[in-house]
């Protein structure tokens, strides 16, 4: 494509742009003859230019939208609804045209025969109409022009014939139009006007102003070459760190590539009004579909945004605009009786917050019910109706961002479709970005978006596995947690090969780097090795990745991948470290998905563990009701771990104490019915595992009977060893006092296991 | 030769320039008409102005009317026009216009106008 037709295009999709937004505005106001004289002028370049190209199709349609246009203009026409709607349809049909030219540099075959005699049909229609009202428009409409034409024309000294010929025609013509001073001052307001508009629409450069068009490809280029310079930069830090000689140029250099570094990200800024300005358009279009009455307000338009991420959000914030008309906003009848102003409001508002910049979508609709949610949750099976009992509503909320959510039911034209919100969380955090929800029943919703400044320089944490450097996206990590081999091999719990690391409370699904890399299996063992935890929440799931060291946090520039190592789906990308080294970018989301950490899984998880919690701490009372040879016994729920079958052979004695190796420990086994003395090794036996204080003890029992709420602890009225009696099942039952289960005596310290016992109680 | 182009289409602005320079004249450029005026002030050799009609801020017609005024006399005035313009065509030659050139046109339309103001040889 040739210089001259690039810029046609680019100035003509400007200026189509500019008058999307001009014709929202004009329907708000009709008469603003500021913004028809934009509209016109857009149509009118568009024209003016297309037959240099020889685009007779382009030339065409421009052609009958100019002439509508001109009626508008000149006010022989007044901007109605449905006048705005062909135009909007002009507006399409010419972006059509327009992106046929781009693709392959001609017009292509559409015909426009329908939408031009349309577009002559609205014109004509209105010519019958505004003839009724003639002599009022003369009275009125008079341009500024016409009107400096008639003055002008008296005092006229006109050379040639033709021209003396058209001059007088013009002036009987315009001998009756007054020359009203008013006018003259509304064409001054009408320039006034156009100036800002133009001012706020897309710089329209010149060599009079200051700005610079550049090709968005040599941006891309200066920006690899800033990337370059930072990983330089980093590798002359580290080498120079030495010598005190070296350290001012360096650190010279530090600062001017950091502000290097900036400018250039500046010059890859755009305003978010890029997007915001395509909103009203949608806005209108469906609050006319659905019949809503819909008021948008657009705030912090001057924000700036990569280029890239704002191309990212176009999609999602576009969704999240349908789905407050479609879900959010009642409809005005509605509205009424809910005693609301019929025309509903929707804020887009932007701002930058740090290096993140914050879109937030509210509308005063309906609001989300929780209940609602949940319900609909539990019956598309995406959670179990006691989980979602357990969640707060905050949380409830954010089950509308789980795939699977919203479909069939609410497939609507506007924004069912098939995808939902969980497209919208999916593509935000696809770019480091976060979506938050939050909802008051018959007050509205608030959808926030946060979206990094960048892409392509991050902060990242270096870890270290298998003798590599990897880094992690600092967006993505929250917390970090050391283990050392003892507490690693005590702390954490395994659902069958699942490995769960319980943090503050939270069950924390574990995933190990190495093994993950290596396809290994993995078994159980932890080799006894001080392992780091990061703590990472990725596309709603939140995991802890087993790392075996830490390097330094580094700003990374993210290269992209070759084909191969794309396709292992693990890295979203490559970069160079400070010391030379290369690494790997981690995509904290696609492991999760490749180890099968699902978002519900977390849910499950934060279930299990409100259950957790709830037993401990509101059903002080519940019991586990065992039988211990022949004899009911109780054990508090809450100090239950575990329920462990064993083979007696596993029952090791130290000294006359029966002793359990279990999850690295060994445990003091009670055996307060001589069940294991009376077993052969063949036998099975249960093992209540429990805690008491800060160890744990093993209880041997025949049979697990059931959970029951117990009544108020009685005191012990007997000698035996017990934490008291309870009414359970309407029999008085004995509660095991773990207490009383002896520590192990201090002999053999040479097994490690043991040891670790020992120390831990 | 100095030609100064008024025009807020930069595709009519570049179109123009690179014909222009063809013809061996050396070329400004000012997108609305507020600016060709600041232009014209500020350097003040033009040898022709080309004047676009449809212009934010001011239009060609009133740029003319105010160059003409400020005594800019001796810069001849290209009015560059679409056929829609036909008004617009007599008042410019009223406000002192020199001549007029239809959108579309070809380099060697844009080089008989220069021919006809005895800006370049025919």
């Amino acid at each position: 494509m040739d210089e001259l037709t690039r810029e046609f295009l680019i100035e003509s999709q400007e200026g189509l742009d500019r008058m999307e937004r001009c014709l929202t505005d004009l329907e708000s106001r009709p008469e603003d003859t500021a913004l028809l004289a934009e509209i016109f002028r857009s149509v009118h370049t568009i024209k003016g230019t297309t037959g240099f190209l020889g685009f007779k199709r382009l030339e065409k349609l421009a052609h009958a939208g100019e002439n509508l246009l001109g009626l508008l203009r000149d006010g022989k026409l007044t901007a109605e609804q449905h006048i705005i709607t062909g135009l909007l349809s002009l507006l399409d049909g010419l972006r059509s045209i327009l992106r046929t030219v781009e693709s392959d540099g001609g017009e292509g075959e559409g015909n426009d025969a329908a939408l031009i005699a349309r577009l002559e049909e609205l014109q004509k229609v209105e010519v019958q109409k505004a003839d009724s009202r003639q002599d009022k428009l003369r009275q009125t409409a008079a341009t500024p022009d016409e009107a400096d034409d008639a003055s002008a024309l008296t005092s006229a000294k006109v050379q040639n014939p033709l021209l003396m010929m058209l001059a007088k025609e013009k002036a009987e013509a315009q001998k009756s139009a007054a020359i009203v001073p008013a006018a003259q001052s509304a064409s001054i307001a009408t320039i006034e006007a156009e100036k800002t508009v133009s001012m706020a629409g897309t710089a329209s450069s010149s060599a009079a102003e200051s700005t610079l068009r550049v090709d968005v490809a040599l941006l891309n280029q200066m920006m690899n070459l800033v990337g370059e310079l930072v990983l330089t930069r980093n590798q002359v830090l580290q080498a120079t760190a030495s010598d005190p000689k070296m350290t001012l140029l360096s650190r010279r250099l530090d600062m001017v590539t950091a502000d290097l570094r900036e400018s250039v990200m500046k010059a890859r800024m755009q305003p978010v009004s890029n997007i915001f300005s395509k909103m009203p358009r949608i806005v209108r279009d469906i609050s006319q579909l659905l019949g809503r009455k819909v008021r948008l307000e657009m705030d912090g338009q001057e924000t700036e945004l990569d280029k890239s991420l704002l191309e990212a959000i176009k999609d999602p914030l576009t969704h999240a605009v349908r789905n407050s008309l479609d879900h959010g906003i009642e409809p005005p009848a509605i509205r009424a009786a809910a005693g609301k102003n019929p025309e509903g409001t929707l804020k887009l508002r932007a701002a930058q917050e740090g290096s993140h910049v914050l879109i937030e979508v509210t509308d005063d609709g309906a609001g989300i019910a929780a209940d609602k949610v949940r319900a609909k949750a539990i019956e598309r099976g995406l959670i179990t109706a006691e989980a979602a009992a357990m969640l707060p509503e905050r949380e409830l909320l954010n089950l509308i961002f789980l795939p699977g959510f919203s479909t069939a039911a609410a497939i609507t034209s506007v924004s069912g479709r098939g995808v939902g919100m969980d497209v919208v969380k999916t593509n935000v955090e696809k770019i480091g970005g976060k979506v938050e929800i939050e909802s008051r029943v018959g007050k509205g919703t608030t959808l926030r978006l946060r979206i990094p400044l960048t892409l392509a320089i991050i902060p990242a944490l270096i870890v270290r596995s298998l003798e590599q450097s990897f880094a992690v996206p600092q967006g993505a990590l929250s917390e970090l947690v050391h283990l050392t081999a003892a507490q690693a091999a005590k702390d954490i719990e395994w659902m069958d090969d699942a490995p769960l690391y319980r943090l503050r409370g939270q069950l924390l699904p574990l995933i190990f780097l190495d093994r993950m890399l290596t396809a290994g299996k993995g078994g159980r063992e932890l080799e006894g090795r001080d392992i780091f935890v990061a703590v990472l929440d990725a596309d709603g799931r939140r995991y802890g990745l087993i790392i075996d060291g830490l390097a330094d946090p580094e700003e990374i520039v993210v290269k992209p991948l070759s084909a191969v190592l794309k396709d292992i789906g693990l890295y979203s990308g490559a970069t160079v470290l400070g010391n030379g080294d290369l690494a790997l970018i981690l995509d904290p989301g696609a492991i999760a998905a490749r180890a099968g950490v699902t978002a519900r899984a977390e849910e499950d998880a934060a279930a299990i563990d409100a259950d957790a919690l709830e037993a401990e701490e509101s059903h002080e009372n519940e019991f586990l009701l065992v039988e211990v040879a022949g004899r009911r016994a109780a054990v508090k729920l809450g100090d239950v771990l575990r329920i462990e079958q064993v083979p007696v052979s596993r029952i090791e004695y130290a000294g006359l104490r029966p002793v359990l190796h279990f999850d690295g420990q060994l445990l003091p086994v009670e055996d307060a019915g001589g069940l294991l003395a009376a077993a052969h090794d063949e036998m099975q036996v249960i093992i209540v595992v429990c805690r008491d204080a800060s160890r744990q003890v093993g209880v041997a029992v025949s049979n697990v009977l059931d959970v029951a709420a117990g009544s108020d602890l009685f005191e012990a009225g007997t000698s035996a060893p017990s934490a008291g009696v309870t009414l359970l099942k309407d029999r008085v039952t004995n509660i095991v006092y773990l207490g009383s289960v002896a520590e192990l005596p201090m002999i053999d310290q040479t097994t490690e296991p043991w040891h670790t016992a020992v120390e831990n109680a | 030769m100095r030609a100064l182009i008024v025009d807020d289409s930069r595709f009519i602005r570049t179109h123009l320039r690179s014909m222009l320079t063809e013809q061996g004249m050396e070329c400004e450029e000012a997108s609305d008409g507020l600016q060709g005026l600041d232009l014209l002030r500020t350097s003040a050799d033009f040898d022709l102005a080309l004047l676009d009609w449809n212009m934010p801020a001011m239009t060609g017609l009133e740029m003319l009317r105010q160059m003409r005024a400020e005594g800019f006399t001796n810069v001849k005035v290209l009015m560059v026009t679409t056929e829609a313009d036909n008004d617009f065509i007599l008042s410019a030659l009223e406000a002192g216009a020199d001549e007029y050139l239809m959108k579309p046109f070809e380099a060697a339309a844009l080089a008989d106008k220069l021919a006809m103001l005895g800006l370049v040889e025919a």
